[in-house]
Formats: structure tokens, sequence, C-alpha cells
């Protein structure tokens, strides 16, 4: 049996032209014109390179790879967001895409309204709304608030929905990125579930995502995507493997701060901007580069931003999730009494992380700034951090142990005898 | 069967039968390669018209959110307008309307003005008020400058409520051409928003037409014969007014809807080209940027 090509994508390529910061001012024009005019003013970023690959009806493909590796640029160009500067992707029926829950949404409209709203921007009719409108509620789990303005729903009422609108979308082929990446654990497993439902009802998928236990439960194959290329396309427990070896060799090049200014958000207030995290080691002992410690290891966090004056007690947090998507830990500056400067403006905040017993792996670093219960800004997949097995101070690599921790306490033993 | 990814080459001559761009049954075929052919351009329109519909919605639910006079603001706005310039301009100016009472013939006026100066003006910033969804989701772009003219649609009915209205008061019948409000009518709706569509385009890669937009649209109400008409401005300087796209839209809507007298043929004439050239521009313009304007926006 031959199943049809769905997705075929051949020799795509996307440059971003961007502007320089050497670029020539206003002035310049009247200071020295000729040079002005020569000056180059955009500088050209390759995202993507020569990217070609078939999925067939009904399969589902994941897309991997660090930030920056191209993955948001080609779920673009799948979306029709942006075209392909070369190449082209030849589709077959209807595709939807959900590169973030909840676009769209009106905080001012109900429930009731924001799913027909968003039903239809995400290209549904107003009648194919009607038709799935109360499976989306029951999926949403929303009952006596659907004719509430969602702004008064709590975040993840909001998600809920908005994930429950997208999960009843009538297209045959559903483009994911990362939607996994924000709520809680349950809901996490519920869109799992219903991401699986989809995948055996015959809709082809291409699903991004850092979560290496969501890829590896739903993608039959994964591409790896490396510097807008594909680095390894396969058996996704093959290329998933190589990935997290590569994981640790590849973050040598990571800068120490990472810009976060246009990092993908989810849902956000504002009145906070998350601008940089970066890196500290707290003694410079090791020559490793950054992002990268050894296990037992301490290090330190900063994250930089701006707030605006007036807001009432901010919180930085971070929250660390391993590779199968699991939150380890979570940290944030209303843990033990904080003096904050007042009048807003930009701020540092940088937390210490003191031998915190990560086990060796991939941890993906999210950062958040929150006041009261609202979230003001946050970046879930800010960096990524590498544990390497061999321990802080030389001891011999860990004993296997159980549990998403390991710590190394002090145990003293004696004999009754 | 597992097809290599990647490193496999196609070849657009060894294409598979299975997906071609004809499609090969009733199933859609969509291709993505920056080409955007008009067929395709209206296919997506079709597909789409949902989207239009969510976003005009938005517009009108979002317009008059938590604010206590609601809709009551669509008739107090143009109510006022008219009272201030009947003051100014009927009043103490004495402009000349050919014997239509002031108030009614600066409601005319105001009707299709105010519909071109909202269009505009929210469709000029509509793309990139809109970042946040087009940077997230494909719909036609077309439809958040269409959509964020909702509002000024409606208020436009009911200045036009409030036109018949005043018509009664004031015992101005109906003229014989009142039939040639309808085409006049159509014409400003297609011009603002080809002009919208091209001030949107600019827009979104420079700012500066957002900045210099309400100025000029403030300037734009004096330079255009919507609280005068043609006839009051000196004859050697009325080729400027006949630069004016809106200039002949607007004398033809007050003359069929009120019977004041037509400017000379080529004053009308020549504006009305003007607005088929500004329209053409803008779609034009738009369909050209359209495609990569998110990574610009």
């Amino acid at each position: 049996m031959t199943r049809h090509v769905s997705v075929r994508a051949e020799h795509v390529a996307k440059t971003y032209n961007i502007p320089r910061e050497d670029a020539p001012l206003p002035s310049d024009y009247v200071r020295r014109p000729r040079w002005a005019l020569r000056a180059p003013r955009t500088r050209s970023i390759d995202a993507l390179r020569d990217v070609s690959f078939e999925l067939h009806e009904g399969e589902v493909l994941g897309v991997i790879g660090r930030n920056g590796a191209g993955k948001s640029t080609l779920l673009k160009v799948l979306s029709r967001i942006t075209s392909p500067t070369s190449g082209r992707v030849v589709m077959r029926g209807r595709v939807a895409s959900l590169l973030e829950v909840g676009t769209g949404f009106h905080p001012e409209l109900t429930g009731r309204e924001n799913i027909y709203l968003n039903g239809m921007l995400l290209g549904m009719t107003s009648q194919q709304v009607t038709a799935v409108f109360d499976a989306i509620c029951e999926f949403a789990s929303i009952g006596p608030y659907i004719n509430v303005p969602i702004k008064r729903y709590s975040s993840g009422m909001q998600l809920r929905l908005a994930f429950a609108v997208a999960a009843h979308l009538a297209a045959d082929t559903m483009i994911i990125d990362e939607v996994l990446a924000v709520g809680d654990a349950e809901f996490q497993r519920k869109c799992l579930g219903a991401m699986r439902d989809v995948s055996r009802a015959g809709r082809t998928t291409l699903f991004v995502s850092h979560n290496m236990s969501a890829i590896e439960s739903l993608c039959s194959r994964v591409i790896w995507l490396e510097k807008g290329e594909i680095r390894e396309a396969g058996a996704t427990d093959q290329v998933v493997r190589s990935y997290l070896r590569a994981g640790a060799a590849s973050t040598d090049d990571a800068p120490e701060v990472v810009e976060l200014s246009n990092a993908p958000r989810g849902f956000q207030l504002g009145g906070a901007r998350l601008n940089t995290i970066r890196f500290r080691r707290d003694a410079a002992l090791s020559d490793d580069g950054p992002w990268q410690v050894n296990f037992g290891e301490s290090f330190a966090l900063e994250v930089g931003f701006s707030l605006k004056p007036g807001l009432i007690e901010p919180i930085v947090g971070i929250a660390l999730r391993n590779d199968r998507g699991e939150d380890v830990l979570t940290s944030h500056s209303g843990d033990l009494p904080t003096r904050w400067p007042t009048g807003g403006g930009d701020t540092t905040a940088v937390v210490s992380v003191g031998a915190p017993w990560l086990r060796p792996g991939t941890y993906f670093i999210e950062v958040a700034v929150i006041s009261g219960v609202q979230l003001l800004d946050h970046v879930s997949n800010a960096a990524t951090l590498v544990v390497a097995e061999q321990s802080a101070d030389g001891a011999p690599p860990l004993q296997i142990k159980k549990g998403v921790v390991a710590p190394m306490w002090t145990w003293s033993i004696s004999s009754l005898g | 069967m597992a097809v290599g990814v990647g490193a496999q080459r196609h070849r657009a001559d060894v294409a598979s039968p299975v997906l071609d761009e004809r499609g090969d049954d009733s199933v859609p075929v969509i291709v993505i390669d920056g080409k955007s052919p008009w067929r395709r351009w209206f296919a997506d329109l079709y597909v789409y018209r949902g989207a239009l519909q969510s976003l005009a919605w938005r517009n009108l639910r979002s317009r008059y959110k938590q604010a206590a006079l609601g809709m009551t603001w669509a008739v107090v706005q143009p109510a006022v307008q008219v009272l201030v310039f009947t003051v100014l301009f009927g009043r103490l100016v004495k402009v000349p309307t050919g014997g239509v009472p002031y108030p009614v013939f600066a409601l005319a006026g105001l009707l299709t003005w105010n519909l071109f100066n909202k269009i505009v003006n929210e469709g000029a910033v509509s793309l990139v008020a809109n970042q946040n969804i087009i940077t997230k989701l494909f719909f036609p772009r077309i439809y958040l400058v269409i959509a964020s003219g909702a509002s000024a649609l409606l208020d436009a009915a009911v200045t036009s409520l409030l036109l018949v209205v005043l018509l009664a008061v004031y015992h101005i019948a109906p003229t014989g051409q009142l039939w040639l409000a309808v085409p006049a009518l159509a014409g400003v709706l297609l011009f603002s928003y080809g002009f919208a569509a091209l001030l949107a385009a600019i827009n979104a890669r420079w700012r500066d037409v957002q900045h210099t937009l309400p100025f000029l649209l403030q300037v734009g109400l004096f330079v255009t014969p919507v609280i005068y008409q043609v006839t009051f401005v000196p004859e050697r300087w009325r080729w400027l007014l006949a630069l004016n796209p809106l200039t002949g839209l607007i004398e033809i809507f007050r003359a069929a809807v009120l019977g004041t007298p037509v400017p000379e043929g080529w004053v009308v004439e020549l504006s009305l080209i003007m607005s088929v050239a500004a329209t053409l521009a803008g779609v034009w313009l738009f369909r050209r940027s359209e495609a990569t304007i998110v990574d610009v926006v």
C-alpha cells in the first residue's frame, strides 16, 4: 500500500536581511555621503539552507534542534506565515498551524466568543466551529465560565481553552510548535493524549519540541536541524540519541549571554520584559564553556530585564526542565526576602545555584517575571544547560540512581554491636 | 518504505504522482514558493473567509467595550462635528452651499470623509497593531486591512440614518439621481481601502507613516471639498482639488443626495482617475510585499 505524500519540501531556503548595527546614520549622509551611500545597510542570515523532506499521510514528524537552529523559520515557512527565499513546499489538503496557543484571543470577550473567533481565525467556518463547539468545551472543562470574559480566567484555563480549539481544527495536516512547553503536568498529558488521537485519526503532523519524551512518544521520524540545515534525519530513537549525545559538545559555542528580546513567548501580560540570561561560574576553576557544568558544580544565572515603574513586588523566577519534559525545580526571588530597587527600569537578578545535584543530562531553563499571580513575561526555553557526567570534585562518576535529582547527602553509619 | 529525509534530493521532474500541483482529486493542494498568482490569491480569500468574519467581529466588539455610551458614540461624533462646522462655516464664514441648509450639506460631506478617514486611520496601522497575530498565523493579510474598517462602516451606516433624519427635518426631497450615491460610496470605499493597503504595507517597514498620518488627515479635511464645494475655490486653483482622489466622489455623492451643482467635468474626471490610480497602486504594493511582510514588521 502506498500512502500519499502529504508534505514535500524541496530545497527550501530562507535568508533574512537584518539591519546592521553599523549601518549609516542619517547624519552620515551629510558628513560623508560617499561612504554612506555605499555602506551596506543589511546583513543576510541564512536561517534555512537546502531543507528537503517528505512526509506521508498520517505520519508524525518531529523537528528537533537547538535554539536558533531554524526550527521556527521552518514552521513559519510551512505554515505560510513567511515565504521561502528559494525552493518550494507542496502540501496536500488543509493545513492548520499552531505556533502559539491562544493567538488572537481577546481578553475582553467571553469564552464562547473566543472559541468562535479563534477557530475562524485558524481557518474554520462558523458552521465548522458550531459542529465541534461542545467537544471543545468538554476538552477545556471550563463549564459554567463559558459566558465569562476570558480575562477573568486563570492562565491555566485560558491555555486549556486555546489548546482545545486547536485540537479540534478540521485540518489534514497540523503544524505544532512547542505547545507542551507551557501548562502543568496534567495539561501536558492531556495534550499529548489529544495529539496521539489526532495522529491515529490519520492526520499528518509536524511537531517541534524540546521535550524529548514527547518527541519519542509521538513521532515516527525525526529531523534534526542545525544552523539551518538538516544534520540528521531518520528513525526517532536513533536521531534523538545522537542529538542528546551531541548536546554536550554543541554548548561549546553557545554564548555566555543569551538574548531573550526576540525569543518566543507564551501568554504574558506585559509590564516587564526579559532581555538577557547570562551564565556565570562561581569560581574560575573550570575551563569548560558556558552553560556546561560538571555534576554537583555550582553556578549562577543572571537575568536581565526591564520593569515598568510602580509594579507591586515583582518576582523573578527560573525553572529547570529535563529532556523528558519533567520540571525538576523552580526557584524565585520570592523564596527568601529580597529587596527590590524602586522605580523600575533595567534590572538584573542573580541567582546562585549552589550544589544543585542535577542528574547528568540536558536541562532547559525557563525564566519568568511575575507580579502577584500574574505572569508579566516569560520565556519557556531561554537557555540550555548541560550537566556532565563527571563530578565537580573529581570523584568517580555517579552510580545509577532513581529519581529526578541525584543528591549527594552525608550518611553516617555506625555499628550497634 | 521509509523515505529518506533531508539527504535525499528531489528533482522536479521525478515528482511522485500522488502529489502534483494540480491536485489529483478533490483535495486542495497548497504550493509555497514565494509566488502569489492572482488565482491562488483569490482562492485563499475564499478558503479563509472565516478569518475575515472573525477579525471584523473582533474589531466591532472591542470598539465600544467598557464605554458607558456604547453605540451612542456613533451618533454623537458626527453630530458634534456638524454643530461645530455649522457655526464656523455656515454662520461665520457663510460658505455657499447652493441653497442647501448647511447642517445637511456638512453631514453629507462628513459621511464620506469620516468613512475614508477612519478606514485609512485604522487600516494603515492594522498590520503593525496585529503583529502578534500575523507572525503566528496565516490568512490573507488584506483581511486585516478590510476588517479594521468594520467599525468605520458601522459608523457610516449610523451617519446615513442621521442624514435621512436631517433630510426629513429640512424637507429635502430625494433627487432623480439618488442612485448615483451608491456607486459614489462604493468608490469611496474602494479608494479608502486601496489607500489604507498602500499605507499599511509601507508602515510595516517604516513606522513614519503612523506618525505623520494623523496630521496629514487633519490637513486633508480642509483640502478636500467636505465642508465647502469645489466652486467655493477660485477657478485657477481648482486643478489642485482635482488632484485629490476624493473630490470627484464626494461631489457626486452630494449632488446625488442633495442636488447640489456638480463642478466642471474635468475636475471630476481627473479626480476619479487619481482615485483609481491610488487604489491600484495600493493593491499592487500590498500584494508585492505581503508574502514576507512579517520579516520586516
